[in-house]
């Protein structure tokens, strides 16, 4: 009996699969179709099809996008949220902005919990902790009284200034958890410790909102595993690009609503460690989003608060996942000035581009693709489903290409240039904005589409290396099997430094460790298991944005790891972060002059990198203390395949004309299942492989690497 | 579908095509986007970064707006085709050098008010001048009488706060220091004014650079041709809108509640005339110029016709062609085209808002579909003085913002407690940060019930604040309007619930200082209420769904008594904790009919 572990990424239509035979050290991978409602089905049906023992599975990694449907989707549990009096609808007034600034028919989507159900307790603090108004909690029994008679499924809580001063949070929440036992109450102050009232709310409703559902659901996903023979443990993925024990999941599930992005930002990080490129974006473009990661200096970059939605904010770090509606199935469509515009409409799964013939009249950039050749009408889905040229063409004639006077290739070709402009803003969205020159990056392209378009998106970005990785499609649960245990943890400072005390900072930060090895210790990892990494974030008084400052280099009891770097120590409040520097300390944390000596002059040194200037003289804010636990785990590791005798002749399976730049070449196509290491081709080529296909170009070539993925240089 | 016959123009622009020019103009946003993030990132006013106060503009050779950005202050638009072409003129087209960079916040010129400062910078591709990057923000203070520097009562722009004309700040990157001082010894809280404009020279950079990014990928030629083609885009677009309205002419008038020098309120009246393609907005007859701050410079006009254009036809570029298809008429040195030294200082909350409301209730009667009621006027307070928190010490100016509801559409309630299309793009700053920023404490921040315009469809619900100030004593100042004549509604839709700003409110010591206050002081033992507005109603509310109403009962959104007084419908309460209620089906018929016989 071998042993194996497998990941498991469930998506919206499919629930891939990746088997990892650890004495083989080779994958397998394969996809089921999701079972919506009970996606723990979908996995059991996809063990079913394995051939081997249930308890040679000595581990299962799971990304899930149950958290995510339930907010988006707006399918959470009955929840309530106690709030301040005085405060009822910080949920729903969100910071007041609009996502849509002139539109007068715009109105912003219903909060995750109505008004009704937005109660009042009587009690306040001031912002430095003391009672301004003591806790009344005989007003509090009459609100108890309402959830009980509402049959309240889920309890939020969220008082003012509970980041710092949480005594009447959890009061509240002893009192109404004594008198719910059933219920799930979770207060703000538990899920996080940030100042910003709307911010936390709502990462606290979130919580509320989809925890008892995902809570069954895990325990359903861990009896049905247990009953069918499986005693190895399930590893969730968070939006952190962590792991953690299904039990821990089911307390914090709010923070799993990043769980399938977040593992394929880490199968791109361990695909440029692999071919040993340490910056590295990754765009993966499916049929209605692209998503687009980086990985900087080999680590993913890190996002706080994290949108799911416009005004859903999550107060944690994710993985920094850009999503734009951009795909496939984007439709174009000629707007009131007479520009040709791409999406953000997609034709979707149903009817679908016009190719599929299932009543779409839509032209999307499937159809396009499809004109130009790269597509084929035969292959399409390993020849699983067909679709047909014709119909590609009428749609886009009729749509774009006569009302324009364009011809039909130039309207294709237009339609993908212009979808590929909306890519391109993304991906210099996370290089350019945040201070790095896209050229010194490799592209990778993931998902269905993502190959289709690579090649053309770094050549007009610069970049002269553009990847197809080994099994494009199920990256992300490739990526699940690999990564850490990781917990992180932030409480709010906000003092101008000369007003921090250094002791009661070090006992912040020691707090928060703390914190990080009880759940690690629930979780059955010893202490000196973990490794801890510390930030500060801060900023010049006044300004609302900060950027973070790593502490693991200073300090005699704090032992920088060698290949530190500038690069590593960014995490700013909207939008960039990277991954800090790891710190072995078995010691408590000692905040002294010098560190924070040290500290200010690297913030002022970041900021002048970042935005241009520094200003010496402006006082240093603390805003917030961060740390995080890191635990490793055993990770696959994958056999280099030697260079063969193979020629990639062995692989090609025909020809056709493609259209490439407004001409029309007779082109090679291969099957990528039939290349082998060390195989060279010069574009213009196509490489086809069950769910994808890439399109190689004149002026670029092909090289394929021992570990299978396609290395295409850009002369 | 698109008019497919709107193409044509596009096939005219010479050495373009469609996929470049649409390449280039969503690079152009990026652009925008990108130098607004700077500021917003950098800059050290609250009602800069916290509130997003900003935008960050592109303009061709000659000034005209070419494009803004996605998050940028709405009202800012209609100034901007003014700021640069001012500039142009005051320095002197053969006086402008690279790496200049020029300041300007002139209200009677180029600006909306003295604390909008734009600072604007030339951009040279190989020695040719080929347009401007500017970067707008609000500064949180820019002298005068009135801390934050927003003055009802000023009779002139002296009490107002500094005006700097057209001048150049920095000269081939050389910042002129001295001018710089003289700026900032006018200001409270300098420092902050120096972040903030570090933030804007930060942001002009960012997108000077990304524009001679573009200009060397797509070439000289190519880019000046986009930059003017995307003008003509937006033209197209604004045409094919008028067009599809109706060849009529539309009436609305709006009041401001009192010009302080008479106390009489002031009347602004619209005359619209759609004419084809083309639509004329004339504000002739609005009333004469006002004797305090409350008068709207020609460029805030323009903005706020624009404000209303967008926010009810639909979308379209914002940039210098829209301008090509209509036409505004005021009177030179009335209330709409205030000439110096007129005050102006309070006109974002009354004027202003006025123009945008007869222009939104003149093109709802055009395109009803689209149409909607008037949303709250903004309100702006500001309290004032010295911290004495041990570890603050300093002087401080806190920005309170009083968001409220906007106007019922044909279809959906009006947005509880939202930016206004005319302040889109700021958000409230939070009470966590305020009370640690600023000594103060709030004890409410929440929606009124009642308050939304009724209709058939509902206006937004106003908001509630109820602020202490527990550590220092200060002053309070603050401009708004809408307590004397709330939002209009439209289709018989009924007035939002109207603002007001009260000092301990029910109790001995009341003192109503109004939303005109200027320098009022406050105490350890003052609480002070500050209500803005609900939106305007859509249709007749006795038409009103009565299990919307229930559901709005249900929410607290409505009371018992008022779904009576303002709907007339009769509900009961059967058990409110459980959340039963009974509508009185016979009892709200008769009581609907005596309403409705009461009104003819």
């Amino acid at each position: 009996m071998g042993s194996y572990r497998i990941g498991i990424d469930v998506g919206g239509t499919f629930t891939d699969f990746v088997v990892y035979d650890v004495a083989a050290r080779e994958i397998a991978t394969f996809k089921v179709p999701t079972t919506p409602e009970d996606p723990s089905q979908g996995i059991l049906a996809g063990l079913g099809k394995l051939d081997i023992e249930m308890s040679a599975i000595k581990g299962i990694a799971h990304g899930t996008t149950t958290a995510t449907n339930l907010l988006i989707e707006r399918k959470g549990s009955n929840a309530a949220i106690l709030v301040t009096e005085g405060f009822r609808d910080v949920l729903e007034i969100r910071r007041a902005n609009r996502k849509e600034l002139y539109d007068a028919q715009w109105v912003p989507p219903p909060p995750l919990i109505p008004r009704r159900n937005r109660l009042e307790v009587r009690e306040r603090l001031f912002w430095n902790g003391e009672v301004a108004l003591p806790l009344d909690e005989a007003r509090l029994a009459d609100v108890i009284e309402t959830l009980k008679v509402r049959d309240i499924e889920a309890v939020a809580i969220c008082l003012l200034h509970s980041y710092q001063h949480p005594k009447h949070e959890l009061r509240v929440k002893e009192l109404v958890q004594k008198a719910l036992p059933d219920a799930f109450v979770t207060a703000s102050s538990e899920t996080s410790q940030e100042f910003r009232e709307f911010e936390r709310s709502s990462t606290v409703a979130a919580n509320a909102f989809v925890g008892p559902k995902v809570k069954r659901y895990l325990d359903n996903l861990d009896a049905s595993l247990k009953k069918s023979g499986v005693s190895a443990g399930v590893a969730i993925m968070q939006s952190n690009g962590g792991i953690c024990t299904v039990e821990e999941a089911a307390q914090l599930p709010v923070k799993l609503a990043r769980s399938g992005p977040a593992g394929g930002a880490m199968a791109l990080q361990q695909l440029a460690a692999s071919i040993e490129v340490p910056d590295l974006v990754g765009i993966d473009i499916g049929g209605t989003s692209a998503d687009v990661s980086v990985i900087v200096d080999g680590r993913p970059r890190w996002a706080s608060p994290l949108f799911v939605e416009w005004g859903v904010p999550l107060l944690f770090p994710s993985v920094d996942v850009v999503s734009i509606g951009a795909g496939g199935g984007s439709i174009a469509w000629i707007d009131e000035g007479g520009a040709l515009q791409m999406g953000p409409q997609s034709a979707g799964a149903v009817p679908g581009p016009a190719c599929y013939g299932m009543g779409g009249e839509e032209p999307t950039a499937t159809d396009a693709h499809l004109v130009l050749g790269q597509l084929s009408s035969e292959r399409f889905l390993d020849g699983g489903m067909h679709i047909d040229p014709a119909l590609a063409q009428q749609a886009i004639s009729r749509r774009i290409a006569e009302p324009m006077g364009m011809s039909l290739t130039e309207a294709a070709e237009g339609m993908l240039k212009i979808l590929d402009s909306a890519m391109l803003q993304a991906v210099r969205f996370v290089t350019l904005e945040k201070g790095y020159d896209p050229r010194r990056f490799a592209l990778a392209g993931l998902g269905g589409a993502g190959p289709l378009h690579v090649v053309e998106l770094a050549r007009q970005l610069g970049i002269s290396t553009a990847i197809v990785p080994l099994n494009p499609g199920v990256l992300s649960a490739v990526g699940m099997l690999s990564v850490d245990m990781v917990q992180d943890r932030s409480r709010t400072v906000l003092r101008r430094r000369r007003a921090v005390d250094n002791e009661k900072l070090s006992n912040t930060l020691n707090d928060l460790r703390a914190s990080i090895e009880a759940a690690f210790a629930r979780q059955g990892v010893p202490a000196e298991a973990i490794r801890y990494e510390y930030f500060l974030d801060m900023q010049y008084y006044g300004q609302v944005f900060s950027l973070s400052v790593q502490l693991s280099q200073m300090g005699a009891a704090l032992r920088p790891k060698p290949e530190a770097s500038a690069q590593d120590i960014r995490l700013s409040e909207e939008g960039v972060l990277s991954v800090p520097l790891a710190v072995s300390s078995s010691e408590p944390i000692s905040i002294t002059e010098p560190v924070m000596a040290e500290a200010t002059e690297t913030f002022h040194k970041e900021h002048r990198r970042e935005y241009g200037h520094a200003d010496a003289d402006q006082e240093v804010q603390i805003v917030h203390a961060r740390a995080f636990g890191r635990v490793e785990v055993e990770k696959p590791e994958f056999v280099p395949a030697s260079t063969t005798a193979a020629s990639p002749s062995e692989a090609l399976v025909g020809r056709r004309p493609v259209v490439f730049e407004g001409t029309e070449i007779e082109t090679d196509i291969y099957d990528r299942n039939h290349l082998s290491t060390g195989n060279r081709i010069a574009g213009p080529a196509i490489i086809e492989e069950s769910v994808s296909t890439t399109v190689l170009p004149r002026d670029s070539s092909l090289e394929v690497d021992p570990y299978g993925n396609l290395l295409i240089t850009l002369h | 579908m698109a008019d497919l016959d709107q193409s044509n123009g596009l096939d005219a622009a010479a050495g373009l095509d469609p996929v470049t020019f649409q390449v280039i103009r969503n690079a152009l946003v990026a652009v925008s986007n990108e130098m607004a993030l700077v500021v917003a990132r950098t800059a050290y006013s609250t009602p800069v970064n916290e509130g997003r106060d900003f935008a960050g503009t592109i303009y061709d050779r000659e000034g005209k707006l070419v494009s803004q950005g996605e998050f940028d202050l709405p009202a800012f638009t209609g100034v901007s085709q003014l700021t640069v072409p001012e500039v142009i003129e005051q320095i002197g087209r053969e006086n402008i050098r690279p790496r200049d960079i020029y300041m300007i916040n002139d209200p009677y010129v180029a600006s909306t008010h003295c604390n909008d400062v734009h600072v604007i910078k030339p951009v040279f591709h190989n020695d040719d001048l080929v347009g401007f990057v500017s970067s707008t923000a609000h500064w949180s203070d820019v002298g005068g009488v009135a801390p934050g520097s927003l003055n009802c009562r000023a009779r002139t722009h002296f009490e107002e706060g500094v005006r700097i004309p057209a001048v150049a700040i920095q000269k081939e990157g050389v910042l002129n220091e001295d001018l710089l001082k003289v700026l900032l010894i006018n200001m409270r809280e300098s420092w902050e004014r120096l972040g903030d404009f570090n933030a804007q020279v930060a942001a002009l950079k960012a997108g000077e650079a990304r524009l001679l990014e573009l200009l060397d990928r797509y070439g000289h030629d190519t880019m000046l041709t986009a930059m003017s083609e995307v003008q003509d885009y937006a033209e197209r677009m604004i045409r094919a809108s008028l067009t599809a309205l109706p060849n009529d002419t539309f009436y609305a008038e709006d009041r401001i509640d009192v010009d302080l020098t008479t106390g009489e309120p002031k009347t602004i009246r619209l005359k619209l005339t759609i004419e084809g393609d083309h639509a004329i907005f004339d504000l002739t007859e609005s009333d004469g110029a006002a004797g305090c701050g409350i008068n709207c410079t020609i460029a805030a006009t323009t903005s706020a016709v624009f404000i209303a254009m967008a926010s009810i036809l639909p979308p379209m570029p914002m940039n210098a062609g829209v301008m090509r298809a209509i036409e505004i008429r005021a009177k030179k040195g009335s209330l709409l085209w205030a000439v110096p030294p007129s005050a102006i200082s309070g006109l974002a909350a009354t004027s202003m808002e006025c123009v945008i409301g007869c222009v939104m209730q003149c093109l709802s009667q055009a395109l009803p579909e689209r149409g909607a009621g008037s949303p709250y006027s903004i309100l702006n307070a500001v309290f004032a003085g010295f911290d004495d928190r041990p570890e603050f010490q300093s002087p401080f100016i806190n920005y309170s913002w009083g968001f409220g509801g906007v106007g019922a559409t044909k279809t959906q309630d009006g947005a509880n407690v939202v930016g206004s299309p005319y302040t889109a793009s700021t958000q409230n700053i939070p009470c966590e940060l305020q009370e640690r920023r600023y000594p103060v404490l709030y004890w409410r921040y929440m929606f009124r019930p009642d308050s939304g315009g009724p209709g058939e469809t509902r206006g937004g619900l106003g908001l509630d604040q109820l602020i202490c100030f527990p550590y220092s004593t200060g002053s309070v100042s603050c401009i708004g309007n809408r307590e004397r004549f709330g939002p209009p509604g439209v289709f018989g839709g009924q007035s939002g619930a109207k603002a007001r700003l009260i000092l301990n409110p029910e109790s001995q010591n009341e003192n109503n200082i109004t939303i005109f206050a200027v320098n009022q002081s406050v105490g350890l033992e003052d609480t002070m209420s500050f209500w803005s507005a609900g939106g305007g109603g859509y249709g007749d509310p006795l038409k009103r769904d009565l299990e919307r109403i229930v559901e709005d009962i249900k929410d607290d959104y409505l009371t018992l008594a008022a779904a009576a007084e303002q709907y007339g419908a009769v509900v009961k309460e059967i058990d409110a904790r459980r959340l039963l209620y009974e509508i009185d089906v016979s009892a709200t018929k008769a009581l609907r009919e005596k309403m409705q016989a009461a009104r003819n």
